[in-house]
């Protein structure tokens, strides 16, 4: 059950300039871009993601990730 | 000794933690998921039921829990062994 999906969520991170974050994300079980689009600010909180551009970040690229997947369907 | 053959008794705390998801051993024992037997037939519902609400830790907590009746099975044939 090998998954590229950790590398997948440090490019994204990487993108947002937010990768001292990867390894909270896959510790906290965001481990790849879908279950990323699912996060919201309680996710956040337990990832501790705190300071607040940050969050506001990673709050765009989901709302980006989930415009992305309305295209292609 | 008898107890040697099934030396995985770890408990359900234990195993929260080794995943790191430790925060949750209350509201297992609460919920009633007090043995390490028992969470191995939780489903997702059963998670959220249990207060398990983020995506990731949901994620998570099934992932171990789907290796950890693979590891049950192939416990469960080295106790016939022992006998």
């Amino acid at each position: 059950m090998t998954s590229n999906g950790p590398v997948i969520v440090y490019e994204w991170l990487k993108t947002l300039q937010l990768a001292q974050y990867v390894e909270a994300f896959v510790d906290n079980g965001y481990d790849d871009l879908e279950v990323c689009k699912q996060i919201g600010d309680p996710d956040l909180d337990a990832i501790g993601v705190y300071v607040p551009h940050h969050r506001q970040r990673v709050h765009e690229a989901v709302r980006r990730l989930k415009d992305e997947a309305k295209e292609t369907a | 000794v008898e107890g040697d053959c099934s030396s995985r008794n770890q408990t359900v705390g234990d195993w929260l933690d080794s995943i790191k998801m430790g925060r949750y051993t209350e509201l297992f024992m609460e919920g009633g998921y007090a043995s390490l037997e028992t969470v191995a037939q939780m489903t997702s519902e059963d998670l959220r039921r249990v207060g398990v609400n983020l995506a990731g830790h949901q994620k998570k907590i099934i992932t171990s829990i789907q290796e950890m009746r693979v590891h049950m099975n192939s416990a469960s044939s080295t106790v016939k062994l022992c006998q």
